[in-house]
């Protein structure tokens, strides 16, 4: 009980500090926390990258291994998203079967990347309708600080962006015309074609402003989404929580939402 | 256990309101009109009432039902459920002995408790049978009396609320019941062991909605023949226990009681109706049967005008029926 | 039947979704597939609903408020709403696993906070209120066919409501941005974006995007969507009425639009 008084006065608090202008660390509405990411954090992964945005802190690493294909795609390779919300990152999260959090994480981090066909599946095909390459994205939060879907997005892409699909391990020959060779390394990059980024935008206090941190997380009573690519087109949305929002609302979050997702593309993909 | 008795009851009494508005448009139209979560219903926002929300100025439904414009503006909801409020008077079914309470089942999402002090200083049964008589005296004095009864009740409740303790509620009256009847205002506890004795698992009571907090923890206090029979199937009493939407109720009451009365005189059985929906019938089986058959017509015609006549019509041929 | 299937996926197969300005089950751009809706179809349950939007039959129910289990998930100050949107292991071609999986998750999940919005919890603290949506066939829009069901079901069911909820796709096929996407043109289909909107005042409460579309072709879909809504909240309301116009308890209301290979 205790803490859930705590957490109700911290909401008011962030609601009020909104409603007169201003956010709790300071930020401008339109503005992201700082942003790092690191790559090739896994060795054993194919790829990885490790994101912060402001305290949150996620780790998402990329396997590959060699499966059939889905019978209605036989000359496709294949996309697994999973996300997990490790106890560790939050005094909310929980062990056990995954809630809908972290399966909701998951599959928009999983959207952006199949919607803007970020990846050429056609050209993870061994052997039609028999062998397929099969990505795993596995996205592992570290430490809850809020935003958790726009780090996870960046890691994902990031880590894709780094892995190498490792045909040598598979004693499999590397396809004529694929991607750079790199020393020491026998695989090739992955066939990444797009850079899809999210971007989360929470209403409070009917005010619209980017990248929520945790406590800006539980004051709003909205969130949305925006995944958008290098051209400004979109390939995912998703809105969450309890509320509801107006036309104008959502074009101006899908706007700010392209803006913030190019700032972020060149800057760090 | 009358009904006049309950027309001292002002949640009930505000029900009959909402009906006679009922019957009166039966007049003009046959048709109650319908309104829908959202509808704008006025702009007056003074004449907002149940079932409704007032947004930006404006008057809204909040409920699916039959809407009801003449004085405050009320949508009467045809389903849901019981929330228990401060005075209602309900029908409980015990469905746990967690010491010192009762846990009491009210057709509800809440469930009700009811403290062993609600015994403390009677003795069972003749104890609370003494204070029943009581009451039913003072009702007997006329309507005009049986109100003021009521509101007398009302005070205790709320002066012994400002004491603190709902035990201390229990046991002021209890005091002042045994000093009437001139015994030892002594307070008898009762150990767990005991509480069986007084109410076991099924029993079916009528009580009080005495305190509902804002965590919906809901006391009860006991009503005058407060024990009325055990399980649906009834115990030894041989009555009978109907459930309805509480929704309902009022239209299952009547206009100022025209239904209930007309049900009672010619089905010849006694029905007490609670505010949650429960419904208590006894008679002949044979009259108890037709008692379910009419009640189970009035709920699902509710939304219908002319439902008094309609039942009238379909009772005309049970009339005297013993 | 045989034949008109076969027609269809020789279209499907040149890639022509649209022909003539019209789509392949006769429908132009911006016409909903045919609705029909009815209240209170179940006798156990509090309220319920069962709908059709073309080929998908939905059906609704909802329970309470009742008893929150397990209490420590009860909120102190308001209802808790429970949603849980799950597909028949026969309503697809190849038969689904029974259980939740990881979309129907999803589902329940944005469908739930599609609701939260309206829903009055506050009137009912610590307690559940449980909404069930079976899909019984499907042919793409189920999520929104459910979210219209349940709205009709937590009106039947005497649920203080502030407004029904109102849902509907939209997606892109060659290329076009066009209204409530079928089965054959979801999966050969370039984006689909489901919303739920409050009629009475536009609020949004459900919007997801998937696939792929310019920003200019989300704002023109929004906008369809937003119509179609309307239209939908029109035929809820209208079942809910004349559910209790009538003697007889039981209702019905259906939209024409165009017959599709029945």
């Amino acid at each position: 009980m205790g803490l859930e008084i705590m957490d109700e006065i911290k909401q008011n608090y962030v609601a009020n500090l909104v409603a007169s202008g201003k956010r709790e660390d300071g930020r401008g509405f339109r503005e992201f926390r700082e942003i790092s990411v690191e790559r090739g954090v896994a060795e054993r992964a194919e790829g990885s990258a490790r994101v912060k945005i402001g305290d949150s802190d996620v780790l998402v690493g990329v396997k590959l291994d060699v499966g059939a294909p889905f019978p209605d795609t036989p000359n496709k390779g294949v996309i697994i998203t999973n996300a997990e919300l490790v106890p560790l990152a939050s005094p909310e999260f929980e062990s056990g079967p995954p809630r809908e959090d972290s399966v909701q994480l998951a599959r928009v981090v999983d959207r952006g990347i199949r919607g803007s066909e970020a990846i050429d599946l056609e050209r993870l095909c061994i052997e039609e309708g028999e062998k397929v390459w099969i990505v795993f994205i596995d996205i592992h939060i570290l430490d809850n600080g809020g935003n958790l879907v726009d780090a996870a997005a960046l890691g994902a892409i990031s880590a894709l962006l780094n892995a190498r699909i490792p045909f040598e391990k598979w004693g499999l020959p590397a396809p004529a015309g694929e991607g750079e060779e790199e020393e020491g390394r026998e695989s090739s990059r992955l066939p990444i074609r797009e850079t899809p980024v999210a971007v989360t935008t929470a209403k409070i206090e009917g005010k619209i402003l980017v990248d929520p941190n945790v406590n800006e997380e539980n004051a709003a009573t909205t969130k949305l989404t925006v995944i958008s690519n290098a051209d400004g087109s979109l390939s995912g949305m998703q809105k969450s929580g309890s509320g509801g929002l107006k036309e104008d609302e959502v074009l101006e979050m899908v706007e700010l939402g392209i803006e913030k997702a190019g700032e972020i593309r060149e800057n760090f993909l | 256990m009358r009904l006049d008795e309950f027309s001292a009851n002002e949640k009930v009494e505000r029900n009959y309101e909402r009906l006679i508005y009922c019957c009166a448009i039966n007049f003009y139209s046959q048709m109650y009109k319908i309104a829908v979560p959202g509808d704008l219903l006025s702009e007056e926002t003074g004449r907002a009432g149940e079932g409704t929300y007032v947004e930006d100025g404006k008057v809204y439904a909040s409920r699916y039902g039959v809407l009801n414009e003449k004085g405050e503006i009320k949508v009467m909801a045809l389903s849901g459920k019981y929330v228990p409020t401060q005075g209602d008077v309900v029908i409980g079914k015990v469905v746990e002995i967690s010491f010192p309470y009762w846990i009491v089942d009210i057709a509800s999402p809440y469930e009700a408790r009811l403290h062993s002090s609600e015994f403390a200083g009677a003795g069972r049964g003749a104890g609370s049978n003494a204070r029943g008589r009581g009451r039913r005296e003072g009702g007997a004095r006329g309507s005009g009396m049986r109100v003021s009864a009521a509101r007398g009740s009302g005070t205790r409740e709320s002066a012994a609320r400002g004491s603190g303790t709902r035990e201390s509620a229990a046991r002021g009256s209890g005091t002042r019941e045994s000093a009437a009847r001139g015994r030892g205002a002594r307070e008898e506890r009762i150990e767990f062991g005991d509480m069986k004795k007084y109410l076991d698992l099924d029993d079916l009571i009528v009580a009080k909605v005495a305190k509902v907090d804002a965590l919906m923890r809901v006391d009860l206090a006991l009503e005058e023949d407060f024990k009325i029979g055990r399980g649906s199937g009834g115990g030894s009493g041989g009555g009978r226990l109907l459930e309805i939407s509480h929704t309902k109720v009022p239209r299952v009451i009547g206009r100022s009681g025209s239904m209930v009365r007309m049900l009672k005189e010619k089905c010849n059985c006694s029905i007490f109706i609670a505010e949650n929906g429960r419904i208590w019938i006894k008679g002949s089986e044979e009259n108890m049967n037709l008692v379910s058959e009419v009640i189970s017509k009035i709920v699902s015609e509710a939304h219908t005008a002319g439902l008094t006549d309609r039942i009238a019509d379909f009772l005309e041929p049970f009339r005297g029926n013993k | 039947m045989n034949e008109e299937r076969e027609k269809e996926e020789e279209a499907v197969e040149k890639r022509e979704l649209i022909k003539d300005g019209k789509r392949l089950d006769g429908r132009g751009f911006e016409e909903l597939r045919p609705i029909k809706i009815e209240v209170g179809v179940l006798k156990r349950a509090d309220g319920s609903c069962y709908f059709e939007l073309g080929e998908n039959k939905v059906i609704a129910a909802v329970y309470g408020p009742k008893e929150m289990h397990p209490r420590h998930a009860q909120d102190a100050k308001m209802a808790v709403v429970k949603f849980r949107y799950n597909m028949a292991p026969f309503s697809v071609d190849d038969r689904k696993r029974p259980g939740p999986d990881r979309r129907s998750v999803e589902v329940s999940k944005v469908s739930r906070e599609a609701f939260e919005p309206v829903i009055m919890r506050e009137f009912y603290p610590k307690a559940a209120i449980e909404v069930y949506v079976e899909i019984l066939q499907s042919d793409a829009g189920t999520r929104t066919a459910g979210i219209n069901a349940a709205s009709v079901a937590l009106a039947d069911a005497g649920i203080p409501m502030k407004d029904l909820v109102s849902s509907v796709a939209v997606g892109k096929i060659d290329g076009q941005v066009v209204l409530d996407l079928n089965g054959t043109e979801d999966n050969h289909g370039e984006a689909d974006m489901p919303i739920a909107m409050v009629a009475r005042t536009n609020t949004i409460t459900l919007l997801q995007m998937d696939g792929h579309l310019t920003a200019e072709e989300f704002g023109r879909g929004l906008k369809l969507a937003m119509g179609a809504c309307r239209q939908i909240y029109e035929l809820q309301r209208a079942a809910l009425i004349e559910r209790f116009s009538s003697s007889n308890s039981g209702s019905k209301s259906e939209k024409g639009g165009n017959k599709n290979g029945t």
